[in-house]
């Protein structure tokens, strides 16, 4: 350490950061990458390059080639964050292109991954291994998402569902970890989620009942970021961290949660919660703007006793007329609960359910695929 | 009160007189707000108007999504119908027996078991069509006969017990356990229903609670 800052510290000097850079043969050739190219990528946040990475899919093999691996510690981020997400992005693409988690190091297991390995799985692996065998290599997997072991081990439990590819989807940005918590939690079946939908046609109630409870846990995860209050340009926001039983959206602050509806759009939502007070965000649904007020109203007659309950209510809510408005937010503040507009729709959020559904739920349309396409590279 | 019990899948069976389904509601109604007077039969014409349309096979997302939206439309509707008074519960579904997960189970089977099952003489090719139609969540008038003919087909066909058995394995999470009686009584259920809906000559809609 020098003069209070921790040195930048490269975890494996031998490997050479002028050849990962230049191995992208379309740098002087002027030809646009090919499927089977060695690619560079960089892995930075703002302007400090945390990761630098060579690599390319072996069709052959079925696994991904990495030829240079550089990682950069900095002080700014906990121990291991940069090797755990160079090694989330190398595994994520080889589990996406190949459905395994093949990953060849050229130069044999890099130093920092094998001390992230031995931290998060107490496993130890010889340098001169240049490829984890496939039961430590999903160890790994799993232990870099931000799931618990609680949360994979109920994953595991369920038919039809690979914890690898929840996780993928997770770490890829579809649905966010909280919101697998929540399914897992019991309240949407995953196996609609993450394998095979309810058919749209034959199948109708049990699909619009899946998006109903996707929907909530979208308003849910939309009243969440709210509440963190991140700005653009600012790192970082407030620290609510989800906490007891996954049944339940309880939260906890370590700031004040102070949110006053000021803004030219909406001027209804009114929080005010005491630091460390535990939370329970209730998300609510309705299928129009007055069967919002009825779910509103129903929710207000069953809130929890044991935690400070936040109603988030869709921007349809809007729709309602000043007065009822003002009504039921006197009606919630009776009841001691808050209440919190979010920044969409119930057709947007319906729409996004159905988008994020049709990325992790193999939900192809035969007309959105060129058929001859998928014939003449079928990898 | 906890997240798990406030997302549990309960459906609420409305029934709405063919008067209100073909007309809407009657002037001067009062308590249905301007947005639900459109008669249910006008959207349930475009439900139809759309699953035909699919038969051409192009652009089968968005037409899921126009289908999508004209059955919460009809929800939508049911549910003001039934607050302004115009519109009875004609049944519950919920956790308890007749179980709503086993009603969707039964229902999203039916139609591959009726399609395999009932497929040679034109009657059971026209029972089976009918099948397609018991979980859309909703059922016009006019189309309350056929479904109770077909259902009736189904619950005496002499491997029904097989369909039981299908729909039991096809529960969506191994939290929810449903046994094949579970099934029977859903789709028994279900069939009381509609027989009541055709004696009074009535339309269903199913909500969400």
């Amino acid at each position: 350490m020098k003069g209070g800052r921790l040195e930048f510290l490269v975890p494996d000097p031998h490997i050479v950061y002028n050849d990962a850079v230049r191995h992208s043969p379309w740098i002087r050739s002027g030809r646009l990458p090919q499927r089977d190219d060695w690619s560079t990528f960089r892995f930075a946040v703002k302007d400090v390059i945390l990761g630098v990475a060579t690599h390319r899919w072996n069709a052959p093999a079925r696994r991904l080639d990495v030829r240079a691996w550089f990682v950069g510690e900095h002080p700014a981020f906990a121990e291991f964050e940069p090797t755990r997400a160079l090694w989330a992005i190398l595994a994520s693409q080889a589990w996406q292109v190949g459905g395994r988690l093949a990953v060849r190091f050229e130069k044999g297991l890099p130093y920092d991954l094998r001390l992230l390995l031995e931290q998060r799985c107490g496993v130890e692996v010889s340098g001169h291994e240049e490829q984890l065998d496939e039961k430590t290599a999903h160890a790994l997997y799993l232990a870099c998402s931000e799931l618990e072991v609680e949360a994979i081990e109920r994953l595991r439990a369920e038919p039809e569902v690979s914890p690898e590819d929840v996780v993928f989807h997770t770490l890829r940005g579809t649905w966010t970890a909280n919101q697998v918590r929540s399914m897992v939690g019991g309240r949407v079946p995953l196996r609609w989620v993450f394998a095979k939908h309810p058919d749209p046609w034959l199948e109708t109630m049990s699909y619009l009942w899946l998006l109903r409870s996707l929907s909530l846990l979208l308003v849910e995860e939309y009243a969440l970021a709210r509440l963190v209050g991140r700005r653009l340009g600012v790192s970082a926001g407030r620290c609510i961290k989800r906490t007891g039983d996954l049944s339940r959206s309880l939260y906890e602050s370590e700031e004040r949660l102070d949110i006053e509806g000021t803004d030219l759009v909406e001027s209804d939502s009114c929080v005010a919660v005491p630091v460390a007070s535990p939370v329970e965000l209730i998300p609510v649904l309705g299928i129009g703007p007055d069967d919002l007020e009825a779910e509103l109203r129903a929710q207000v007659g069953r809130l929890p006793t044991d935690a400070e309950a936040i109603l988030a209510v869709p921007m349809d809510w809007l729709h309602l007329s000043s007065a009822r408005r003002t009504q039921l937010r006197v009606e919630v503040r009776a009841k001691g609960a808050w209440l919190l507009v979010i920044g969409a729709t119930l057709n947007q959020l319906a729409r996004e359910a159905e988008l994020k559904l049709s990325v992790t739920a193999a939900d192809a349309d035969e007309s959105d695929v060129e058929v001859d396409n998928v014939r003449r590279y079928a990898d | 009160m906890c997240g798990a019990t406030r997302t549990e899948l309960r459906i609420h069976s409305l029934l709405v007189p063919r008067e209100v389904w073909m007309n809407g509601p009657p002037q001067g109604a009062a308590g249905v707000p301007p947005a639900s007077r459109t008669p249910l039969n006008i959207t349930a014409l475009d439900a139809s108007a759309i699953e035909l349309r699919t038969l051409s096979r192009v652009n089968l997302r968005q037409e899921h999504r126009r289908y999508r939206l004209c059955v919460q439309r009809m929800q939508g509707i049911a549910r003001d119908l039934e607050r302004a008074g115009l519109a009875s519960c004609g049944a519950t579904f919920g956790p308890e027996a007749p179980s709503a997960w086993a009603l969707l189970a039964t229902f999203g089977t039916t139609w591959r078991w009726a399609a395999r099952k009932l497929t040679v003489p034109a009657l059971d090719r026209a029972v089976a069509f009918r099948c397609r139609h018991l979980a859309s969540g909703f059922c016009a008038p006019d189309e309350v006969g056929a479904t109770i003919e077909a259902l009736r087909c189904v619950v005496t066909h002499p491997k029904v017990d097989g369909l039981y058995r299908r729909a039991s394995r096809d529960a969506p999470s191994n939290e929810i356990a449903l046994a094949p009686e579970d099934c029977r009584q859903a789709v028994l259920a279900r069939l009381d229903l509609l027989e009541g809906a055709a004696d009074e000559g009535q339309g269903v809609v199913d909500v969400f609670l």
